[in-house]
């Protein structure tokens, strides 16, 4: 058996904070062979990033062995790029400090990332959807054994992850990839092997099926903070939003479900991806709101929902939507659109509370299988909302 | 260990010079060559046009007053500039460290190195007008000119460094910085020699670093000058002292540099 790329045997980090040491990793422990594509899932704030920054050397552990075999990418996607330095000329640094071909790597960066004329103009101007798809494509475009992609692939299009599935999938032969995400589909489509990172202990499964258990352990527990923006829903399944946060004006909600489907929290205008004006989308959910432990609404849902607009592709990187809320406020959510040759159906959440605070949302990749394709009924589409 | 070191050596190259041509764009971006050059051009050009006003008189008889001000600040520049520049490295380019080959003191040095260069440049500007208005260039050792004025800056190099690695943690050095560099400025001998200083301050001023670089840049260039006071072991001691501090201060606090970006 040939010799494993990466070993972490022991691995502690912590980090100093004004309320004492904050330890981070409490022991990890990763053997990586040949042909592995890890994907590290976990909440916001489980030490993923001080994870891959210590497999890419940045970062060095209070404790611990690492061995590397191989060229390591840096973590992609978590930044390293200069404002005012146009995109061409932060790919010529990055080529350089890694003592790449600066021609190629450009070449191959700019064709990659489709960023037109905007290679050549500031990156302070680029998008969040061109800043993902540039990173990305400057780390493709340099040869590295194991690569790390650290939330890279969150930002940008539909059409751009699917090149970027393409790239791994060609490079996947000869090298390992270490994907950190919090989106547990981007994780199975592009990994084999997958990870939970929690409490500071990396789990590791070798198949969906184990994995998904803990995954769906640790997202739906109630104990931990932060929001996760994708979950599984049942075709009539649960869905459940829960406050699990609470500070002087920001309530956290984590919402959870289980089942078949996607769902995507979305915001507002914060719609994604392919949707036309005419399609039309059943929906159907049952969503449940808990303020403590006050059960304050428990709203159902089911109908057809008509796409009202186009919406085109747009960046789609992790944002937070907070919206003052008065007490008395209703809950309600909304499912929608998504375009009949999307491999994915966009839904969106609405969720509002009966009492004061701020919603926080955090938002991911819209990504939600499309319910089976419906003909255009007769009658006008009906949106059903059962009133709390 | 010894081929791996060289390596390390090997990319440590590759980074720097990466660094340099990268700030040179940046730099350049916001202001432009001529702007580049400028800049300290006109700092001279203020303080010679105040030493004119207010005293006239040259403090070294048979040494032209501009041409004995500027001999003082240009290498005192070397030593201000670079530490200004290498205290604000790091935060000015944090997002880098993300790659494991760049550390803060790749930042430092790339950025030293640039205004070393620049200011060389600037050096070569003034020595070329002396020359086109007719006067002869005819110093007294050439090396010795550029040695000191390498040497403070190389101690800017190491002040900034260790100013920026303590500045993580005491955030105040950083702002107060700027002001113990303007009392260096004025006790340095730009406006007077060591010899001028009389009793027990030209005592003081003897274990000056920058007074006494000045006085070996100035002695090195002025043929007709000489001094009984330059003791070059005090500028020797201090490059050493400042860059050894600045260096294991940076390797001590590097984990804390990186840590803002995760």
């Amino acid at each position: 058996m040939a010799l494993p790329m990466l070993e972490l045997h022991g691995v502690r980090k912590s980090y100093a904070t004004p309320n004492g040491r904050h330890s981070v990793l409490k022991g990890v422990d990763l053997t990586m062979q040949p042909g592995e594509r890890l994907g590290v899932c976990g909440l916001n704030g489980a030490g993923k990033s001080t994870l891959i920054g210590i497999i890419g050397g940045a970062l060095s552990p209070d404790s611990g062995r690492i061995v590397r075999r191989g060229r390591i990418s840096w973590p992609v996607g978590g930044g390293g790029f200069h404002g005012s330095l146009t995109g061409y000329e932060n790919v010529r640094f990055i080529a350089e400090i890694f003592g790449a071909d600066v021609r190629k790597v450009c070449a191959y960066a700019q064709e990659f990332a489709e960023l037109g004329k905007f290679f050549y103009l500031p990156y302070r101007t680029y998008s969040s959807g061109m800043r993902g798809r540039l990173a990305f494509a400057v780390s493709m475009a340099i040869d590295f054994d194991t690569y790390l992609v650290d939330e890279g692939l969150g930002a940008g299009d539909m059409r751009f992850y699917e090149r970027c599935r393409q790239a791994i999938e060609e490079k996947k032969v000869h090298s390992n990839f270490i994907v950190v995400s919090h989106s547990l589909q981007m994780i199975e489509e592009l990994c084999n092997r997958f990870s939970l990172l929690h409490e500071g202990k990396l789990y590791v499964f070798d198949d969906l099926p184990s994995a998904h258990d803990a995954f769906a352990e640790v997202f739906a527990a109630g104990s931990v903070a932060p929001f996760r923006s994708m979950w599984k829903l049942d075709t009539a399944g649960p869905v459940q939003a829960r406050i699990v946060g609470e500070s002087d004006n920001t309530l956290d909600i984590a919402l959870s479900a289980s089942g078949a489907g996607r769902v995507i929290a979305y915001w507002g205008n914060s719609t994604g991806t392919s949707a036309r004006a005419g399609d039309f989308w059943r929906a159907e959910c049952e969503a449940h709101l808990l303020l403590g432990d006050a059960s304050i609404v428990d709203p159902r849902w089911t109908g057809l929902i008509a796409v009202e607009r186009d919406f085109g592709a747009t960046a789609l990187g992790s944002e937070v939507f907070s919206r003052p809320i008065a007490t008395g406020d209703a809950m309600n959510a909304e499912f929608a659109i998504a375009h009949e040759d999307a491999r994915y159906l966009h839904l969106g959440v609405r969720v509002e509370v009966g009492a004061p605070g701020t919603l926080t949302f955090r938002i991911g990749r819209p990504q939600l299988e499309r319910r089976p394709a419906f003909s255009r009924p007769d009658a006008l589409p009906l949106l059903t909302e059962v009133s709390p | 260990m010894a081929a791996s070191s060289g390596r390390t050596l090997y990319i440590q190259g590759r980074v720097i010079s990466a660094l340099i041509k990268r700030e040179m764009r940046t730099r350049i971006g916001h202001l432009s060559w001529i702007w580049l050059l400028m800049e300290p051009i006109l700092h001279c050009a203020v303080l010679v046009l105040l030493f004119e006003v207010l005293r006239r008189r040259s403090p070294v008889p048979g040494i032209d007053s501009a041409e004995f001000v500027l001999t003082g600040i240009l290498p005192l520049l070397f030593y201000q500039r670079t530490s200004n520049q290498v205290l604000h490295a790091t935060d000015g380019n944090h997002s880098l460290l993300v790659y494991p080959q760049v550390t803060p003191l790749d930042l430092g040095i790339a950025r030293a190195a640039l205004e070393i260069a620049i200011l060389y440049v600037v050096c070569l500007g003034f020595l070329a007008v002396k020359w086109l208005l007719g006067f002869g260039l005819e110093f007294s050792d050439p090396p010795g000119i550029m040695l000191a004025c390498l040497s403070l800056g190389l101690i800017g190099l190491g002040v900034g460094l260790a100013g920026a690695s303590v500045s993580l943690y005491v955030h105040w050095v950083g702002r107060v910085l700027p002001y113990v560099n303007r009392l260096i400025y004025l006790t340095s001998g730009v406006f007077f020699t060591i010899e001028n200083v009389s009793g027990q301050y030209r005592e003081y001023l003897m274990w000056s670093p920058f007074a006494q670089a000045v006085e070996w840049a100035r002695t090195s260039y002025f043929p007709i000058m000489s001094t009984d006071y330059l003791n070059l072991s005090v500028v020797f001691f201090a490059l050493t002292g400042t860059l050894c501090a600045g260096v294991l201060a940076e390797r001590a606090t590097r984990q804390e540099a990186r840590s803002g970006n995760y």
